[in-house]
């Protein structure tokens, strides 16, 4: 059932890619995500997809679980592929209706597809190397600046940790009281719609007890270990950016560079 | 007349970096009738054997069958009834507690058997008493009002209202004060005594165990490693194994045997503090000490 389900994607390892300083991470993460919308050529596309396979092979996470978690947004590949070969002018292969397939269709809506997997893959890296700590860590940091105009940075971080590391548990606790109700009868694998709606109170109502008993036991928890917010707050180990970052960060700008130039000369 | 587990391996999460075999061909029987303990270290795989016990967990090899009906069989009647047979109580029942009164959350189960509202407020009574809940002063009242032990008692009632023949219970006494724990071992004694309720339950306590159980299945590592009456289990020569496992004999088993070690010759074969007190004492008559 729902013990089944893997949330929160942290793979442990020691790879390049895992040393990395988190907030470098992001920013590149950032900048790639821009460069695979803005540098759109063929040659581009190829470059791009050699990159990417190179990120997954450096990271040494198994195939298998970068292609898992594509699963969630294969529908939504698979239909902007299909809109893509009905929705562009060109050499006509076949005809539905009002819908005509066009060569020109099908290698844009290949590209488009393409783009989509890429971007899902190298955002799944980062999650796969990073552990919700220390990126939430990388994100408070980045966002530390905009506090001057009152964002909350740290506060934000820190319910973002929390929220992250009561996932599995909530969904821990949730396979349990589904099967403690099971247990009393309740069939959760039949029914109609109403039915089934129905079903969800005798999960949902221990649910919401034990979190809201958690976050009151947490909080109790946080004080009792003076949390005060992040005003003053130093920690242990300070983020750093080493040796290691400056050469992926130069090696990322080759990389960027030959897109940008492929680009230009649009091969 | 029992549960027979045949060869039940189960595997969280299969084909993921995360599998984890749980237990590995474990072949037991659970007697009709009986009181049968298990214990093991924090991960031995208690847990997930006894879910097999009632079908929550579906083995990934082996066959599980109640009274001679396998139960993980799709869309059988037969074996959807042989399910019913045993009534599954989880560690910290009472957090599963969600009706607005003791009575209603008592008479969720019952409902899902499809029984008549008669029938249904008879077996929720009769379930109250069981567990000592005086109906009168609880029954309307919100299970949250509740303190712990009493909240753990609407939960086990809960179950025993849907008649299982089977018990299952998995450390039903964890986190009570004595008293409330001691109550609460009573009362599963009781049932079991006054409707020939087969139980199963899960402790870590080997006094509970060697006070209670008609036998005893220990566990290590996913697998079986001692099996038999307490007296077989208990028996110190198998200590040793028992270490190995994370547990410790009852106290009263060791006692003697740091006796019988220190030089006065008394039996060892007594598991429960009455017995060993008796047998101290007829020792130490003998040896003419007192």
């Amino acid at each position: 059932m729902l013990g089944d389900i893997t949330l929160g994607q942290y793979f442990p390892g020691k790879s390049i890619l895992h040393y990395m300083d988190p907030r470098v991470k992001l920013v590149l993460l950032f900048i790639y995500i821009i460069a695979l919308f803005v540098f759109d050529t063929y040659g581009c596309y190829a470059v791009a997809t050699v990159f990417t396979v190179a990120l997954v092979l450096l990271s040494k996470i198994p195939a298998g679980m970068v292609i898992r978690s594509l699963k969630p947004i294969m529908w939504l590949v698979i239909i902007s592929f299909i809109m893509h070969i009905f929705s562009h002018d060109g050499e006509v292969i076949f005809q539905l209706g009002a819908f005509k397939a066009t060569v020109e269709g099908i290698i844009k809506g290949f590209l488009i597809s393409l783009r989509l997997l890429l971007l899902i893959i190298v955002s799944s890296l980062l999650m796969f190397t990073t552990s919700p700590l220390l990126l939430t860590d990388a994100l408070e940091d980045l966002l530390k600046p905009l506090k001057k105009i009152g964002f909350p940075a740290h506060e934000l971080a820190m319910m973002m940790t929390i929220a992250m590391r009561f996932i599995p548990t909530l969904l821990e606790e949730t396979d349990k009281i589904m099967k403690a109700q099971q247990a009393r009868g309740v069939d959760f694998e039949s029914g109609n719609f109403i039915n089934r709606a129905k079903q969800m109170v005798p999960i949902l109502v221990p649910l919401f007890i034990s979190a809201f008993r958690r976050a009151d036991e947490l909080a109790m928890a946080m004080e009792a270990r003076c949390y005060h917010g992040g005003e003053g707050r130093t920690r242990m180990k300070k983020l750093l950016v080493g040796k290691l970052d400056y050469i992926c960060i130069t090696w990322f700008i080759f990389v960027i560079g030959a897109l940008a130039g492929l680009k230009i000369m649009e091969i | 007349m029992s549960i027979i587990l045949q060869d039940v391996t189960y595997t969280y999460m299969p084909g993921t970096p995360f599998e984890r075999t749980a237990i590995e061909n474990v072949s037991i029987e659970i007697p009709s009738g009986k009181i049968t303990a298990i214990a093991g270290h924090t991960g031995s795989g208690k847990s997930t054997l006894i879910q097999h016990l009632s079908g929550l967990l579906k083995p990934s090899n082996g066959k599980v069958l109640v009274d001679d009906v396998d139960i993980n069989i799709k869309n059988n009647n037969e074996s959807k009834m042989a399910r019913r047979q045993v009534g599954m109580v989880f560690q910290y029942p009472e957090q599963q507690l969600f009706e607005e009164t003791v009575e209603a959350d008592i008479a969720f189960g019952p409902r899902n058997l499809g029984l008549t509202e008669e029938e249904i407020s008879v077996r929720v009574k009769e379930a109250m008493e069981f567990v000592n809940l005086d109906y009168d002063t609880y029954a309307k009242r919100s299970p949250f009002q509740l303190s712990g032990g009493q909240m753990r008692r609407v939960a086990i009632a809960g179950i025993i209202a849907m008649h299982p023949k089977y018990l299952v219970l998995d450390e039903p006494v964890a986190g009570l004060d004595p008293r409330s724990k001691e109550e609460l071992l009573k009362r599963i004694r009781k049932l079991h005594e006054k409707q020939g309720i087969t139980i199963v339950f899960i402790s870590h306590n080997m006094e509970d165990i060697a006070n209670m159980a008609d036998k005893v299945i220990i566990m290590n590592q996913g697998k079986i490693l001692l099996e038999g009456s307490p007296k077989e289990v208990f028996d110190m020569s198998q200590a040793d194994d028992i270490l190995l496992a994370g547990l410790l004999p009852p106290k009263t088993a060791i006692i003697l045997d740091e006796l019988n070690r220190g030089g006065l010759k008394v039996d060892t074969s007594a598991y429960t503090v009455e017995k060993g007190v008796e047998l101290i004492y007829q020792a130490l008559k003998e040896a003419g000490k007192c």
